[in-house]
């Protein structure tokens, strides 16, 4: 099912929210909405889903104008930061809750609900838990049946809030890895908040970067990372350095966007080598030029011949090899 | 104070001086002894000074009955009400942004801070022959004061707080998230309620009915002002152990005395019971 944004804004008393958002999601895409805390993606997500009321603009779903449909007729999955599990119930019933509250006609037998609740729980492995209560799993687990849970009513869009935003960097490498793959299963429509771009870069088919209530661009993830369309786009996609030119200008190239030597070779600056942190595949060199205060971090495979025996204080050469032009900004 | 912030207090005092620790918890039995247990002790030792027989003449006395019987009215119709009262308020304080929110708040708590003589006397004020409303009121034949419903009304005024205030920090606490949860999920405003609200304030709810009861129970002040001391008629439990007192009717009055006193320690066991129960809810919680 689409996703139609036409036009939204919201206020909370004087602070802006939201200002006049618009934004299609297509059919069974995965689309990440990043920025940075108080950009406004969480209230986006919210008023899709029915929860906030925006001042003004439309949410429309598949062709159909859901701005005055409630929370519950919306048909809409969501997935809490904080889990949101019902804690006086145990797994099983909190997976078994939506199907349970569906009205007297809809609502299928106890045996139908108890098929149903155990496939989805053998959906995100974990029905050997079914009879412990939230309190007794991990945040990992938790968010697992979270997902189980929004999953029973057969949503046709899910909305994540910040889904992996309470685990741990582990777990949720995993996690986000299993949704990705999940999502190529079900194809359900989804809309995930978050504010770490290698998250989105990973699990979305495209972004929506957002600052200050509004949106600054929409793309594939390649896209934004390789095309920003504003300063602030390419700053929060990832690392930058500025290397100053005189006469007030400077280029702006991300750490891997470099050629280091050992020797001098043409158009390389002198640096000195500050630091040098081994990351696992690659190595980051901090380095400090001349006339600049604002140092340049380096990033390479940690294999790279300028590396050999290199320590603190050394003389390296650099030159950027910035792939985005964006020099004079 | 709940028993979880006294057991909190007790293990930073337990890494203190050993001597401290002992001398304070022998100071705390002390005045414990002196002030509680003992006129507990004197009570029940005055009621049964002419033997079991006197204990239950005085409390099968038909003027005792009568009076118990308004306490147990009075308990049944005003703990529903501030039952019912206190879930609404606390609810909308904790659930939702409202202008005049603080106020609400500040008023909930008014019945701690003006004296239940006082609260008594606006009903007279209000009620009363020569009140405001005293005119109409004998018009239509309507009696509140010196009356049963004063005394109803006397009794939800002084325990108003008792619930709202016990529910207000706890569902404020829990956030509206699950209730969100509930929704997007289809239930509607009543299945939320019942199956996702109720079940979240279930323990902090019985504790604040079990103290709203206590107070229901025991009040003297605002009662009085407005009972007229009608005997057989608007006379509470505790009403009625004074005006037994001041007839020199010893141990008649510690007898009806100790029939309150029975009540309050079985409510004080409910209390215990819930107290427990929230408590160790709330342990869970902060281990997340």
């Amino acid at each position: 099912m689409s996703i139609e944004v036409r036009n939204v804004s919201k206020h909370f008393n004087a602070f802006r929210a939201l200002n006049n958002i618009n934004l299609d999601i297509n059919s069974g895409e995965l689309v990440a909405l990043l920025g940075p805390s108080g950009c406004g993606k969480t209230t986006l997500l919210r008023i899709i889903a029915g929860l906030e009321t925006p001042d003004a603009g439309n949410i429309v779903f598949h062709g159909e104008d859901v701005s005055g449909h409630d929370v519950r007729d919306r048909n809409v999955g969501f997935v809490f930061q904080h889990y949101a599990l019902f804690r006086h119930m145990t797994v099983f019933d909190n997976v078994a809750f939506g199907l349970r509250m569906k009205p007297k006609k809809e609502r299928p037998s106890e045996k139908v609900i108890a098929e149903k609740v155990h496939e989805l729980l053998n959906m995100v492995q974990l029905d050997w838990l079914a009879d412990r209560y939230p309190e007794q799993l991990s945040g990992g687990q938790r968010q697992r049946i979270a997902l189980a849970r929004a999953l029973a009513v057969q949503p046709k869009i899910l909305l994540l809030d910040e889904p992996f935003g309470a685990l741990d960097a582990k777990v949720r490498k995993e996690l986000r890895r299993w949704l990705a793959r999940l999502h190529e299963e079900i194809h359900l429509t989804s809309v995930f908040v978050t504010h770490d771009q290698e998250e989105a870069m990973e699990v979305a088919d495209r972004i929506v970067v957002m600052n200050k209530g509004v949106i600054e661009q929409i793309g594939a993830p390649g896209e934004v990372y390789e095309q920003p369309a504003s300063d602030f786009v390419y700053h929060f996609l990832g690392d930058s350095n500025r290397l100053h030119l005189g006469d007030d200008q400077h280029i702006l190239f991300r750490p891997h966007e470099v050629s280091l030597s050992r020797s001098e070779l043409d158009d390389h600056r002198l640096a000195e080598v500050r630091d040098i942190r081994p990351l696992g595949a690659i190595t980051r060199i901090t380095l400090k030029i001349k006339d600049q205060d604002e140092l340049i971090e380096a990033e390479v495979v940690k294999d790279h011949d300028s590396l050999s025996g290199l320590v603190r204080g050394e003389s390296l050469f650099f030159k950027p090899r910035p792939s985005v032009v964006n020099g004079q900004r | 104070m709940t028993s979880a912030t006294l057991t909190a207090n007790a293990n930073s005092a337990r890494r203190g001086n050993p001597l401290a620790r002992r001398l304070l918890i022998a100071g705390a039995w002390l005045v414990f002894a002196l002030f509680l247990l003992l006129p507990l002790l004197v009570v029940l030792s005055e009621a049964f000074k002419q033997g079991v027989g006197t204990f239950f003449t005085a409390i099968l006395e038909p003027d005792a009955i009568s009076a118990l019987k308004l306490t147990l009215t009075a308990v049944a119709i005003a703990v529903p009400l501030n039952l019912v009262f206190g879930v609404s308020a606390a609810w909308c304080v904790s659930k939702y942004e409202f202008t005049g929110k603080s106020l609400l708040v500040t008023l909930i708590d008014l019945p701690f801070s003006v004296s239940p003589v006082i609260a008594g006397l606006i009903y007279v004020l209000l009620f009363g022959a020569q009140g405001y409303f005293g005119q109409w009121l004998s018009d239509h034949d309507i009696q509140i004061v010196f009356a049963i419903p004063g005394i109803v009304l006397a009794t939800i005024f002084v325990t108003v707080p008792f619930v709202a205030r016990e529910l207000i920090p706890l569902m404020q606490e829990q956030g509206t998230q699950e209730e969100e949860a509930a929704r997007l999920l289809g239930a509607n405003g009543w299945q939320m309620f019942w199956h996702v609200t109720l079940p979240n304030i279930k323990w902090g709810l019985i504790y604040g009915v079990v103290l709203c009861t206590a107070r229901a129970m025991g009040e003297f002040g605002a009662v009085s002002v407005v009972s007229g001391h009608i005997r057989g008629l608007t006379n509470t439990l505790p009403l009625h152990v004074e005006i037994l007192y001041n007839e020199y009717n010893h141990v008649a009055a510690f007898s009806v005395a100790s029939l309150l006193l029975a009540l309050a320690l079985i409510i004080l066991l409910l209390k215990q019971w819930s107290e427990a129960r929230l408590s160790r809810l709330k342990s869970n919680a902060d281990e997340e």
